[in-house]
């Protein structure tokens, strides 16, 4: 991993408002034509993380290269129009009084216009074929739809051929379906071109599809960078868990390698000394429930997704947890159900919001 | 109701007819009868002078506004806030002061002089009436105009396609060249437009210098009593005007512009830095507000100075009427203009689509003749039709609305695009009748709007010169007559208090009108 070129790294990172921190330390780097995911609620500094990168704020403190070139520390403070950044802005920032091929060539221009040949033209009109705008480019930024002003964006942060793109919550103005598409559309030219890639997002579904890896951020501090299987299975801690998908805790009592909870026995993964009282993570998909009369838990809430249900049930002990359920699990709100822990994988552990 | 209201327009429409009227009648008429002299020698020179005119202030000032904006807005600068404030300064010194102002202390034994003497001998300084003083003058006290609509301009653009265009590659000024600029033509050609229709108007600033436009000889036919011959002068100089007339009313009417996104939140921290340059640019500040303000401010105490009398006894020689006729002149004005637009918008004009276009380019067209043609019109009309009405407060307030009635008309007709109907249906739909949700919704939703077209008109009728002079009743006074005949009749000191007291009512008004927040501003932060 060390040996192999970097396209940004980011060190001692941090940036401060008057007396408020906004960013505190933060650390990372992305590879080669490696995505990855920057996730975080809002007001967790995802934006003002991507303004310092771009130049367009400066930190308080950082060191900031790209292919290995210091654009940013306390001696240097390279431009922002000399970094070799891309940037797709979540409103598109599309230029409104230029034609979509003259938006996507703008930045072109001063970077090729020794070879000003066949092969910008070519590469222009090869970038548009394959965001799928060509039909579009004469028409003018307020004549396209959300997702073809998206694709602009994206064809017009690409054609200068930057070393490394920051997209900041790409998707955010468009609407679910088109999202989706589009995610796959974007992960799928990003990989092709070989595009290194910072994509920024308050959604963790977005965050898991289009990273290699996630960043997790919280009050301008990074909580975890991890693949994204690990950041889901293996949070490095409560707000993670909570934050990357839907998750509750009930306690336990550690023996062993197993926990005694109020749902039974479980296998668990932890550190914890045996004896010790933690709080266990189960996800929806961890629980399966089952009419009976005699049941340990009843259906408080019923939350109809379409292919399935999201019930929330009420244990004996008071505690609330949600669960998946197929669609022809139809319970009503007051039954009383069965409730088990079947995970398939040892259940991980937290105390004091820590893991352990 | 529908009846009254019909007949107010008809009036209204009827009102805003006289000018053209006169124009396209009198004006065509003897301006046949007389078609040798139109292609005389002088006719050219004041066709020459007075394009010249128009074409050298626009662009002067264009540069200026352009200069100044990109200082005050664009980069980083210390006191910004203190020179915008300072740089609209200009706008209350009505041109006719300014002129004398201007030759007071650049004249060929003016001040300047004066302080150049106290060095060395020095014959005399170089002449600067005619065109170089009308020029330089007009472009002083118009510059204002170009900077504050760029900087509302400037105001509405989302910066983040400057974020946009760096981060492309491209640096400041190539960014500030080929993305801020085009996405704010829409303001710098309205600025341009109203300096130019400012410049063809004028005719205190011209007269003050002696340099010979078309304004100033339809004073002079006005004085010799030819309205006939002052009719087809005033025609050519319509005719010569069409294209900025055609501009302007299609700017307003038309595309009454598009509002941007929410301006970006980070915009302090776009600014360029200037670093090095940040001193002379603070120098060329420091200069052009000495000239533009300074200097002129100077001049007025330098004039009141001049008297022997006390401050009281000379307040006196002004006699308070002044004050109170500009007072009440303003006020009734303004208050007329906003109510009837107010009845036209918010009625009428929902409703009846090609009636507005048609009132709207009337009073458009009102707005772009010179005040002096206004009046002409209007003496001619109650001479010889209604003869009762002339020379009394009557025909001098429809003078007035005539020409200010667009500037009241035009932020209320933009608080009623941005609000639309959506707020009143939701009103009546929750059961409140026409009046209550007038009074609830719609009278408070439109406060902005109808603040600054009060304002706007209050502050053009108290600097009002030419239609005073000519529509007013007989030894009437306003604090601009008092200034005009002051300087005619050497009474320089109380026409340097009448000044400066028509200076500080209009002062306020005027910050008032454009540092609270643009109406579009405000409702593309609200979105």
């Amino acid at each position: 991993m060390s040996k192999e070129q970097k396209s940004l790294i980011v060190e001692n990172l941090s940036l401060k408002y008057d007396d408020n921190v906004v960013l505190n330390d933060i650390n990372f780097e992305i590879g080669d034509s490696e995505i990855l995911a920057l996730v975080g609620p809002s007001g967790s500094g995802k934006t003002s993380l991507i303004r310092c990168i771009t130049g367009l704020h400066d930190p308080n403190a950082a060191i900031i290269k790209i292919s290995e070139n210091i654009i940013f520390s306390t001696k240097e403070n390279v431009p922002i129009e000399k970094r070799d950044i891309g940037i797709v802005f979540q409103d598109f920032a599309l230029f409104p009084h230029m034609t979509v091929e003259n938006n996507i060539k703008y930045g072109m221009s001063e970077k090729h216009s020794q070879e000003k040949s066949l092969s910008q033209v070519s590469s222009l009109t090869d970038l548009m074929l394959m965001t799928g705008i060509y039909h579009l480019r004469d028409r003018y930024p307020d004549e396209l739809s959300g997702g073809e002003q998206q694709r602009v964006a994206l064809a017009r942060s690409l054609a200068p051929r930057p070393k490394v793109l920051l997209m900041d919550e790409p998707f955010s103005n468009l609407d679910p379906n088109l999202r989706i598409q589009l995610r796959m559309e974007v992960r799928r030219i990003l990989k092709y071109l070989k595009i290194s890639c910072l994509f920024v997002t308050h959604d963790q579904q977005e965050a898991l599809y289009m990273g290699d890896r996630i960043i997790v951020l919280n009050k301008g501090e990074i909580q975890q960078i991890d693949d994204n299987i690990s950041v889901f299975q293996n949070p490095s801690n409560q707000f993670v868990a909570e934050f990357i998908g839907p998750a509750d805790f009930i306690n336990g009592e550690i023996i062993d390698n197993y926990a005694k909870t109020e749902l039974g026995k479980i296998e668990v993964k932890s550190n914890a000394q045996n004896g010790e009282n933690v709080n266990i993570m189960v996800r929806p998909d961890d629980i399966t429930i089952n009419k009976k009369k005699t049941g340990n838990g009843f259906v408080v809430q019923r939350e109809y997704r379409g292919m399935y249900y999201i019930y929330s049930i009420k244990l004996n002990s008071g505690k609330v947890v949600k669960t998946l359920s197929s669609h022809t699990n139809n319970f009503n709100v007051g039954t009383k159900v069965d409730v088990q822990l079947t995970p398939g994988h040892p259940l991980i552990c937290f105390k004091n919001k820590e893991i352990i | 109701m529908r009846r009254l209201i019909g007949l107010i327009i008809f009036l209204l429409i009827a009102l805003f007819s006289i000018p053209l009227i006169y124009l396209f009648t009198f004006g065509l008429v003897d301006l046949f009868n007389s078609f040798q002299n139109v292609i005389s020698i002088s006719y050219l020179k004041l066709i020459i002078n007075t394009v010249s005119l128009v074409f050298a202030v626009t662009i002067s000032t264009l540069i200026l506004g352009l200069y100044l904006s990109w200082a005050t807005e664009i980069a980083k600068i210390k006191f910004a806030k203190i020179w915008r404030i300072l740089l609209v300064i200009p706008l209350v010194i009505p041109s006719y002061f300014a002129g004398y102002l201007f030759i007071l202390f650049y004249g060929p034994k003016g001040q300047l002089y004066d302080f150049f003497s106290y060095f060395g001998s020095l014959d005399r300084l170089p002449d600067i009436y005619g065109f170089i003083g009308s020029w330089l003058c007009l472009t002083f006290i118009c510059f204002p105009y170009v900077y504050i609509n760029i900087c509302t301009g400037l105001k509405l653009v989302d910066r983040k396609l400057e974020d946009a265009s760096r981060v492309l590659g491209k640096n400041h000024f190539e960014t500030y060249i080929k993305i801020i600029l085009p996405n704010i033509k829409g303001s710098i050609f309205a600025g341009c437009v109203l300096v130019a229709l400012y410049t063809l108007s004028d005719f205190g600033a011209v007269q003050a210098l002696q340099y010979q436009t078309f304004t100033l000889a339809i004073y002079t036919k006005y004085r010799s009593f030819d309205l006939e011959g002052a009719a087809s002068y005033a025609l050519i100089l319509i005719l010569l005007s069409l294209p900025i007339i055609y501009y302007s009313i299609n700017m307003s009417i038309l595309n009454s512009y598009k509002i941007s996104k929410k301006p970006s939140e980070f915009i302090s921290q776009n600014l360029y830095d200037v670093k090095d340059k940040h001193s002379i640019i603070q120098l060329s500040l420091v200069f052009i507000t000495l000239i533009s303000v300074l200097i002129p401010f100077a001049m007025i105490f330098e004039l009141i100075f001049r008297t022997n009398l006390t401050f009281l006894e000379l307040l006196q020689t002004i006699k308070l009427d002044a004050i109170y006729n500009t007072l009440i002149g303003s006020v009734a004005t303004s208050v007329l203009c906003v109510v009837f637009a107010f009845i036209i918008i918010d009625v009428v004009a929902k409703n009846n689509y090609k009636l507005r276009i048609i009132f709207e380019n009337l009073i458009y067209f009102g707005y772009t003749l010179p005040g002096l043609v206004i009046a002409l019109s209007f003496v001619y009309f109650s001479v010889n039709y209604f003869f009762s009405i002339y020379q009394t407060w009557t025909i001098l307030i429809l003078g007035y609305m005539v020409l200010f009635f667009s500037t009241g008309y035009g932020p209320i007709r933009t608080s009623s695009e941005l609000i639309g109907d959506r707020y009143s249906i939701a009103s009546k739909s929750l059961g409140k009748n026409f009046f209550e949700t007038f009074y609830k919704i719609s009278l408070p939703l439109y406060t902005p709007g109808i603040r600054k077209g009060l304002l706007n008109v209050f502050i053009l009728t108290a600097k009002e010169l030419p239609v005073t002079l000519v529509l007013a009743p007989l030894s009437f006074h306003t604090l601009s007559t008092v200034i005009w005949d002051g300087l005619e009749e050497a009474n320089f000191s109380s026409a340097g208090l009448a000044g400066l007291l028509l200076i500080i009512i209009i002062a306020i008004p005027t910050y008032l009108s454009i540092h609270t927040e643009d109406i579009k501003v405000k409702f593309s932060k609200n979105k």
